[in-house]
């Protein structure tokens, strides 16, 4: 990957044109100075101690592979995309499909974006109601003789994270899915249909292939929002909400209210590791396929 | 077609070049301003000075100005025609006219006044003429009359000296007068206890109704040639003195008064003296001085709270006037007259600054503030509360704010611990050991000592209770005697409960979450266990004995009054902006223990925070015969910490802190009850617990079970009482648990498990759960 990167810098600065390096500057100037210059005190910090800032070795990494309230939130926060993603995914990809198909319905996809723009707060109001225990998801089961369910205080409770996740970014990905689409060559298309593939064939061979690159900043931009859903969640349930409501970034916040900045570092640059080893490995797919 | 290409590309170098040159230049005005942030910070390192207001000056200087010996301040003040000063003391009859703005005193005696007080009667007002006549109203309650609830009569007392008396017979003597005010032309006005505002001639002798006020929160009257101003602790009347209509009201001024009676009762003001300035208000209160331009669109503050007997909570002002050179007289009701003078030349605020943060508003506190202050003029104390009411906040923002302030070096000097993480604080090494300081105080004073080291630990003492709660129980002897912990509790609420003799509640707590409140502090202590995890079967213990007294409270509760109940809470939660106070209320034994007269309960569980509880529950033992003992749960001695003081480890003013530590824990501070927790220094116990007012008796009508009324005497303490009290707290010394999130979520849970949504087992395994959490952390 370095040797990728140098190699397009080389090129960048042989090319004649080297003022692309001077309108990059500020840019790469921002991103050293505000995320990569205090993520390299987070790391400082992962092997000091919290307030008095003497070396501790790799002790922090010891406490927080120990701590239970820190794998259960990975767990949960894992899960959470190992199921949401996916689902997210395939659900917007499929009413993109379908929507492609009514150009009319296209013309309204800025309103798809409405869920991202209604205030959190706004939001967490309606998942009170709908979530409740006399909420109106409730009053729905009981409608048609089922149980009631303690959504907010049982095993539940994840779905309301999956539900609240998907809710938000739904349309937000569907308008991406249908940016792809439109790139996909009409000719190809009209060149497989004429060759006989059929609808499920042209979409295997012909659009799902032609989607790849989109897929590619979907995928990330829907895993980044999968962690923004902790703020639904601490709203809806507070610091300390159900087992397997419990997020990455409430602890984050928890130990912050404790003064435990040394874990908070240590699990920050695991964080990152996955992160990073996550977006390496999809482009890495990306690169493959093409 | 060559040059155009060539002056595109000239084109582009230059816009490059001129981006560039912007860039550099936006970074380098950003890392100037960042320098002189950091050289003001070096400033504020190396002085400890304050930073924004370093060289700003002007203020006013706050002086104490001499009174006449012995006075007490119950009377009036008036600034005279001739431009002397004229204070009248009620309870020596007395009327003082100083000549050279307080320096001497000329006094003489008002002989009616003395006549009238050497019997039994209550001056209800006071008003004063610019030509120097005194009007008083008085009720002779040694004289009653039949049919006369409130027999007031009038006296006016001309500048010769000759004397008016009178009755008005004001709404057939149901209403007594609250307070008067003469304008400047001599017309008298004043306010009743029923909120009507009357025009008195005291030549006719007759009273004419103007107009009522629609709140009685606070009062204080003004005027000026031309409006009669009142304000009534919500809204500011003007009431045109030409014309008899009221003007529109002043918004900004009606919501300033609604704020500051909030905060506390007794905000005085006065008008402007004459001149360009004749319609401007001032005001005094808790926060300071303040002034408005009536019809305005803002307060404009003058004098900081803080740096003035204004914020003293003890002390509240009586007059405020406003002298010609645009100086300020207060006359507080102790008696102190102090002058507020413009110095043009003293720096905005006192150079050396300490900050002392709290979640919470703390009285003690304040006064500390006030009693430090005087000692030391050129330190400026700075109360921040952060959950104000104002911003929204949650305590949990105010802690993480709080916390990035510490963590990045910063911070205040001092942290009110109460509601906080203290452990976290104590164990990454934030706070400052003051065991020295413990040292320090114990050679000065005596102290109770399990609560003053109730927070030491191996590695030093970090925290300084200075005000706790007593927990206490009070009941029949004998019933008293067999409780001992939260399981004999339980048991002799379930035996009283089963007796057929029984039509009343035991503990009077009609709800699962107030029960819980009340059992939570005693306990607490013994579900966490000293490696962070929870004790499981102390737990199921303490909501099993909960379950069984909440069942025995809801054997003879009728299901009407329960209801009722749980409204008038719900009510009141509603109305309160702080939900903790209702809360706070219901837990007081002082509220409490009348319920065992009313027969509504047979024992009280709650919280001593003050000598007037302390009085209400050896009143209804004097009357009933009933006893009280420290109340113990599953743990025993526990003191409920309402002020917990520590020091920050990034504080630059560690040693005058340190002295503040020693102004709380003195015994000035210590010795005066503010109602909000009893004191440390055990010197300070015998001022505490002194009767403020000797002479004064408080008769409360209770009803008894059969709908009698009976008569309580709230008379004060014996010194038996006092001393028994004395050693109940000697016996205090384990601190209770103060981290709230574990608290809701047992109180929360645990409720379901009383009222049996949950089995207890399942309330306990969805409890440890959710603190697991929060330990595993």
């Amino acid at each position: 990957m370095w040797k990728k990167l140098s190699r397009k810098f080389h090129s960048i600065c042989r090319s004649r044109n080297k003022n692309i390096l001077l309108f990059l500057m500020p840019s790469i100037a921002g991103v050293f100075l505000f995320v990569l210059l205090p993520f390299a005190d987070v790391g400082k910090r992962s092997f000091q101690t919290a307030v008095t800032g003497e070396f501790c070795g790799i002790d922090n990494y010891k406490v927080i592979f120990g701590n239970q309230a820190f794998l259960l939130a990975i767990k949960n926060t894992l899960k959470l995309v190992i199921i949401g993603l996916p689902l997210l995914l395939v659900a917007s990809l499929l009413i993109s499909l379908v929507m492609y198909q009514f150009k009319w319905v296209q013309a309204l996809k800025s309103a798809f974006l409405f869920p991202m723009a209604v205030p959190t707060a706004t939001v967490v109001l309606i998942w009170k109601m709908l979530f409740h225990n006399n909420g109106l998801m409730n009053a729905g089961l009981e409608n048609i003789s089922l149980k009631s369910i303690d959504w907010l205080g049982s095993d539940a409770s994840f779905w309301v994270l999956i539900i609240s996740y998907i809710w938000k970014n739904l349309g937000y990905t569907i308008v991406l899915w249908l940016a792809g689409l439109h790139n996909v060559s009409e000719e190809l298309k009209e060149a497989a249909r004429v060759d006989g593939a059929s609808e499920i064939k042209c979409f295997l061979y012909v659009i799902l292939p032609g989607l790849k690159p989109v897929l590619y900043t979907i995928t990330i931009l829907s895993f980044l929002n999968s962690f923004k859903v902790f703020r639904e969640a601490y709203l809806v349930a507070g610091a300390y909400p159900q087992q397997n409501m419990y997020l990455l970034q409430h602890l984050f916040n928890n130990w912050f209210t404790h003064l435990e900045m040394d874990k908070i570092a240590a699990a920050a640059v695991c964080i990152t590791v996955i992160f990073v080893v996550f977006a390496v490995f999809l482009q890495h797919i990306w690169e493959e396929e093409k | 077609m060559k040059g155009f290409v060539k002056t595109m590309k000239s084109m582009k170098q230059f816009t490059a070049f001129l981006l560039v040159i912007i860039l550099i230049f936006m970074i380098a005005a950003c890392a100037k301003t960042e320098n002189q942030t950091k050289d003001n910070g070096k400033n504020n390192v190396s002085n400890g000075k304050t930073e924004e207001k370093e060289n700003a000056k002007g203020r006013y200087i706050e002086t104490l100005v001499n009174v006449p010996e012995g006075f007490t301040g119950k009377g009036g003040m008036r600034r005279l025609a001739n431009g002397s000063l004229m204070i009248v003391d009620t309870e020596h009859a007395t009327k003082s006219i100083s000549t050279d703005e307080g320096k001497t005193w000329k006094t003489e005696t008002i002989k009616k006044l003395k006549s009238i007080i050497e019997g039994e009667t209550e001056i209800t007002s006071v008003a004063l003429t610019e030509k120097g006549g005194i009007f008083i109203s008085y009720v002779p309650w040694g004289k009653k009359e039949d049919g006369k609830m409130y027999p007031e009569k009038y006296f006016y007392q001309k500048p010769d000296k000759t004397i008016i008396e009178f009755e008005l017979g004001i709404e057939e003597y149901h209403t007594s007068m609250s307070d008067s005010v003469f304008t400047a032309d001599g017309r008298l006005f004043a306010v009743m206890q029923s909120m009507n505002v009357y025009e008195i001639d005291i030549e006719k002798k007759s009273a004419k109704k103007i107009f009522s006020l629609e709140n009685g929160n606070d009062l204080d009257m003004c005027s000026n040639e031309d409006v009669l101003i009142i304000q009534d602790g919500k809204k500011v009347y003007f009431y045109d003195l030409n014309s008899g209509s009221i003007t529109a009201d002043d918004n900004v001024l009606n919501s300033y008064i609604e704020k500051q009676t909030e905060k506390k009762y007794g905000t005085v003001m006065c008008t402007a003296k004459g001149g360009k300035n004749k319609q401007t208000l001032y005001f005094a209160g808790s926060e300071g001085i303040a002034s408005h331009a009536i019809g305005g669109s803002v307060m404009e503050q003058l004098v900081d709270g803080a740096l003035t007997n204004l914020g003293d909570p003890s002390r509240t002002p009586l007059k405020m006037i406003q002298n010609q050179d645009g100086s300020f007289f207060i006359l507080y009701r102790d008696g102190e007259l102090d002058s507020y003078v413009y110095d043009a030349n003293a720096p905005v605020v006192p150079e050396q600054q300490l900050t002392i943060y709290s979640l919470y508003d703390n009285e003690t506190i304040r006064q500390a503030i006030s009693v430090f202050r005087k000692k030391n003029p050129e330190v400026f104390v700075k109360f921040e509360v952060g959950l104000s009411g104002e911003n929204g906040m949650t305590e949990s923002d105010a802690i993480n704010n709080l916390n990035t302030e510490l963590l990045a070096g910063e911070g205040p000097d001092m942290i009110l611990l109460d509601g906080m993480p203290i452990e976290s604080y104590e164990e990454k090494g934030m706070l400052v050991d003051l065991g020295d300081v413990i040292t320090d105080l114990e050679s000065a004073n005596a102290y109770f000592e399990g609560i003053l080291k109730g927070y030491q630990q191996e590695s030093g003492t970090y925290v300084l209770p200075f005000r706790y709660n007593i927990p206490l129980l009070t009941g029949d002897n004998t019933t008293l005697s067999k409780i001992s912990d939260l399981k004999t509790l339980a048991d002799e609420a379930e035996r009283i409960a089963g007796l057929q003799t029984t039509k009343e509640t035991v503990l009077g707590c009609y709800l699962a979450e107030e029960l819980l409140e009340k059992l939570y502090l005693t306990s607490a202590n013994v579900w966490i266990t000293e490696d962070g995890t929870i004790n499981k079967t102390a737990l199921s213990e303490f909501l099993t004995q909960a379950k069984r007294i909440y069942e025995a409270e809801q054997k003879n509760l009728d299901e009407k009054e329960r209801k009722a109940h749980e409204e008038m809470v719900g009510y009141y939660k509603k109305q309160s902006q702080d939900g903790r106070k209702v809360t706070e209320y219901l837990l007081k034994s002082g509220n409490q223990v009348m319920n065992q007269l009313s027969k509504v309960q047979i024992l009280t569980a709650g919280y001593l925070s003050s000598m007037s509880e302390f009085q209400s529950v050896t009143s209804v033992k004097k009357l009933s015969g009933d006893e009280y003992k420290i109340l113990n749960g599953q743990d025993s001695n526990i003191f409920c910490s309402t002020g917990s003081i520590s020091i920050s480890k990034n504080s630059r003013n560690q040693e005058i802190a340190k002295q503040f530590i020693h102004t709380l824990l003195g015994t000035e501070v210590q010795g005066k009850d503010l109602a909000d927790g009893f004191p440390v220094n055990a010197d300070a116990y015998e001022n505490f617990t002194h009767n403020p007012a000797p002479d004064s008796s408080l008769v409360v009508s209770v009803k008894d079970g059969n709908g009698d009324n009976i008569m309580l005497d709230l008379e004060w303490p014996e010194q038996s009482e006092i001393e028994k009290l004395k050693t109940i707290i000697d016996s205090l010394k384990v601190p209770s648990v103060t981290d709230n999130s574990l608290k809701d979520e047992i109180i929360t849970n645990g409720a379901q498990a009383l009222t049996g949504e949950k089995g207890v087992e399942q309330s306990v395994e969805e409890i440890i759960q959710k603190i697991s959490l929060h330990l595993q952390e």
